[in-house]
C-alpha cells in the first residue's frame, strides 16, 4: 500500500526520478513521512510561493515542496557534505554577489536616500 | 548551569531568522565559554546541512546570471568559507566588495535586532542563571520562540518589508528562503 501510494505522489506531482540510485532508496526516501509530505505538494516558484502567503491569516512564510527528494544513502550523504564545505563555490557566490549587489546599488539605496 | 567566558552563568543561543524575524531554527545547548564556529559545529542546523537534509534544493535562485540550488545563510567573518554559508569579503579593497559587506552587515543586523526584540518581549530570556539545569532555559527558549513567531504572525502584513514587496518596490535579490532574507547564524550570551 505504501509502494502504491509513493508512485502515485511521484507521478502527479511530475518528478525526475534520479538514475544513478536504486529505487529502493528512492522509495525508502520517499516513504519517509517528512518527505513524502514534501512530495505530495506541488512544485511553485518561490515567487509564486510569497505571493501565496495570505494577507489575512499571515501564514508562516511559505517553504517550496522539493522538486527532487532528499536521497537517501552514504553516497548521497557524501555529496552534500562535500557541496556544502565546498570553499570555492563559496567564493564564486560572494564574487556573483557581489557583482550583482553593485548592479542594484541604486535600486538598493532609492528607499534610504528618498 | 554553564559558564561564560566571563565566569557568569551563560549559555549559547544560535538562531536563523528571516527579515521580519520569523525564527527558523535555534539552538540553546552550548556553554556561553563556547567559540561560535565550535557552537555551530554541534548544531543541528550544521549536522543537517553537510547530510544534505537542509535547506532543500528544490528552490533554485538566480543570481548574476547563475542558477543554484544550495541556499545560504548570512553570517560574520569569523565562520568558515563553506558554501552554505556567505561570509563578508575579509578585506575589502574595491567599491563593489564595500557596498556588497555594508549591504550583508545591515542584512545580519536583522538577528541582533531578534535578540534585542525577544529580551525585551520576554523578560525571562534575560536571565538563564535562575534555572538549575540546561534543559530548562532550552525549553524557556523554545516557548520564548513559539510565542515570539505567533507575535510575527499576528503582525506580519504591518510590517515595512511586506508593504514595500507588495507594492514591487523592494529590489532584493530574489534568493528562495534565505537570501532577500537574511538569514543568519549567530550566537549570544543571554
Amino acid at each position: 500500500m505504501g509502494l502504491t501510494v509513493a508512485y502515485v505522489v511521484m507521478l502527479e506531482a511530475g518528478q525526475v526520478v534520479a538514475t544513478n540510485r536504486a529505487v529502493g532508496h528512492q522509495l525508502e526516501a520517499l516513504l519517509l513521512p517528512g518527505h513524502l509530505r514534501l512530495a505530495a505538494a506541488a512544485p511553485v516558484s518561490s515567487a509564486a510561493a510569497i505571493d501565496n502567503i495570505d494577507p489575512v491569516r499571515n501564514a508562516s512564510p511559505a517553504l517550496n515542496p522539493a522538486v527532487h527528494p532528499p536521497a537517501a544513502g552514504m553516497a548521497a550523504i557524501f555529496d552534500a557534505w562535500a557541496e556544502t564545505q565546498n570553499m570555492q563555490e563559496s567564493e564564486r557566490l560572494r564574487a556573483d554577489l557581489t557583482a550583482d549587489t553593485d548592479r542594484d546599488r541604486g535600486e538598493l539605496l532609492a528607499p534610504h536616500i528618498g | 548551569m554553564y559558564q561564560s567566558r566571563t565566569g557568569k552563568r551563560g549559555i549559547v543561543v544560535e538562531a536563523v531568522c528571516h527579515e521580519d524575524m520569523w525564527v527558523w531554527h535555534h539552538f540553546v545547548r552550548a556553554p556561553g565559554s563556547l567559540h561560535d564556529i565550535n557552537v555551530m559545529q554541534q548544531s543541528p542546523l550544521y549536522l543537517d546541512a553537510i547530510g544534505g537534509r537542509w535547506p532543500p534544493c528544490g528552490t533554485p535562485f538566480t543570481i548574476n546570471g547563475r542558477t543554484r540550488t544550495l541556499h545560504y545563510n548570512i553570517v560574520d567573518g569569523v565562520y568558515p568559507r563553506y558554501a552554505f554559508l556567505m561570509s563578508p569579503h575579509p578585506q575589502p579593497s574595491t567599491e563593489e566588495q564595500t557596498t556588497f559587506n555594508c549591504r550583508q552587515e545591515a542584512i545580519r543586523k536583522d538577528l541582533e535586532r531578534l535578540f534585542r526584540v525577544l529580551v525585551k518581549r520576554f523578560h525571562d530570556a534575560l536571565h538563564p542563571g535562575r534555572y538549575h539545569s540546561v534543559s530548562q532555559p532550552a525549553t524557556t527558549y523554545t516557548a520564548i520562540c513559539i510565542l515570539h513567531i505567533m507575535c510575527v504572525e499576528s503582525r506580519r502584513s504591518s510590517f515595512l518589508s511586506r508593504r514595500r514587496r507588495a507594492a514591487g518596490s523592494d529590489g532584493g535579490t530574489d534568493c528562495g528562503i534565505c537570501g532577500d532574507v537574511g538569514g543568519g547564524s549567530g550566537g549570544g550570551d543571554k
